[in-house]
């Protein structure tokens, strides 16, 4: 049985680190909504990225490239992205970024 | 119930385009114009199952009405929705008294929807008749039709016109006002129904709620990214339905772009009964919605999930208006 490994909260916070300024440069920002156990992390945008047309491509992009690279993160969720999830893996495969679909 | 989902129908009216609505001193061109207006719409785009036995968009019988709704289809509640379009009507488009009987033929089951027109009446009235709606006939929501003849029109951002309104309907409980935008119903300029006036509006007052009727069309790209940047903005779908069977693709694709950058716990059914009676067609239509693949790949739009149908069947305009859809499901026996 393969054992996850715990988030490190000083990597987490070393990947909003990386993150924030490019949302930040945008009107927005980012907050956690959500560590499950499994270790799937939720986020949500505020500001200007909550209304933003390209919110997809910013949560494919910086926002779950960065925090995938984080030892214990198995998914990045954003609720407030609706594209499907075909759209999103589409776009993680054209930015060079994890797949969503095996 | 339809399937196990509640079905709240958003926008429902008791309209009178007959010859005694013709105001004393107009031509009643205006009234018979959109008489044959809709009447033209309902044949392109309606006329789907048996025909109704009589000519049911307007006056319509309020029995015949509630059988419409309740018993012939999966509806589960109503607003009856009244329009305040005065300016060439004796009693308005869609008169709040008649919205009223429907409302009281069925107190469990429909909600009130008033209406008022501050340019028209002048804030003082407006403000009054809301206040009388709301306490003696039980309005829990107000309609607004923002442009009656040239030089009549207000808008929603307005601080002298409008912003009372809105403080009046917090001070009187209500959670929702609602708009028609867009395609005006008779001669005005649709450029007077635009929705750019909800946005100052939505941000000065995010503890009410304001619904825009119709995906503002023409103006949908403008309503749909609006309502993406305020969460207290609900799109309501009437005419979406009705257009539906006549431009599927193009219907899915505007569907598909609220979904996406709206979501579904924002958007609402309305019927626009009884236009077409027979709702239970567009009800089968929701529940059964995919979007296509060539859609989804190409522009982005999500899958349409039971969650979603929820949520645009009843949900997202329960929530809005502040009704605790459990709570009626318990009153109405339907758990």
């Amino acid at each position: 049985m393969m054992v996850r490994r715990a988030i490190s909260p000083e990597a987490l916070e070393a990947a909003f680190a990386r993150i924030r300024p490019l949302i930040l440069g945008h009107g927005g920002d980012i907050e956690i909504a959500d560590i499950s156990p499994e270790g799937v992390v939720s986020i949500k945008l505020v500001g200007a990225c909550k209304a933003c047309p390209n919110m997809a491509m910013t949560y494919v992009g910086p926002i779950r490239t960065y925090l995938m690279e984080v030892e214990g993160v198995a998914e990045v969720r954003c609720e407030q992205v609706n594209a499907s999830i075909k759209t999103l893996d589409r776009l993680a495969r054209l930015l060079g970024s994890r797949p969503l679909i095996a | 119930m339809k399937d196990g989902m509640f079905v709240f129908d958003a926008a429902v009216h008791t309209q009178d385009f007959g010859d005694n609505q013709i105001k004393p001193g107009s031509d009643g061109r205006r009234v018979k114009l959109l008489r044959s207006q809709i009447a033209g719409f309902i044949n392109l785009t309606g006329r789907r199952g048996p025909p109704p036995e009589t000519e049911t968009f307007s006056n319509p019988d309020l029995a015949w009405g509630n059988k419409m709704l309740f018993d012939n289809s999966d509806t589960d509640m109503a607003s009856a929705c009244s329009v305040p379009l005065f300016s060439h009507w004796r009693a308005g488009l869609g008169p709040v008294e008649l919205s009223d009987a429907f409302a009281k033929s069925n107190p469990k089951r429909v909600v009130l929807t008033g209406g008022v027109d501050p340019a028209y009446h002048g804030l003082d009235f407006a403000l009054e008749e809301m206040e009388r709606q709301v306490k003696e006939l039980g309005a829990v929501s107000m309609k607004f039709y923002q442009y009656q003849r040239r030089g009549c029109s207000w808008r929603a951002d307005d601080r002298d016109i409008a912003y009372p309104l809105w403080e009046k309907a917090i001070e009187l409980g209500i959670k929702m006002v609602q708009f028609h935008k867009g395609f005006p119903l008779e001669l005005g300029p649709v450029e007077a129904f635009k929705p750019n006036d909800i946005q100052y509006a939505a941000a000065d007052f995010p503890e009410l709620n304001f619904g825009i009727h119709h995906l503002g069309d023409p103006y949908v790209d403008e309503t749909i990214s609006i309502a993406s940047r305020f969460d207290n903005i609900y799109l309501i779908l009437p005419l979406w339905f009705n257009q539906y069977y006549l431009q599927p693709w193009k219907m899915l694709a505007r569907l598909g772009e609220a979904l996406l950058y709206v979501g579904a716990d924002r958007i609402c059914y309305g019927s626009e009964a009884f236009i077409w009676p027979h709702v239970q067609t567009y009800i089968d239509t929701l529940a059964n919605l995919e979007m296509p693949e060539e859609l989804q790949e190409r522009y982005g739009y999500p899958e349409i999930t039971r969650e979603m149908k929820e949520n645009i069947l009843g949900k997202a305009f329960a929530r809005g208006m502040g009704i605790d859809i459990e709570a009626k499901k318990i009153e109405l026996g339907l758990v």
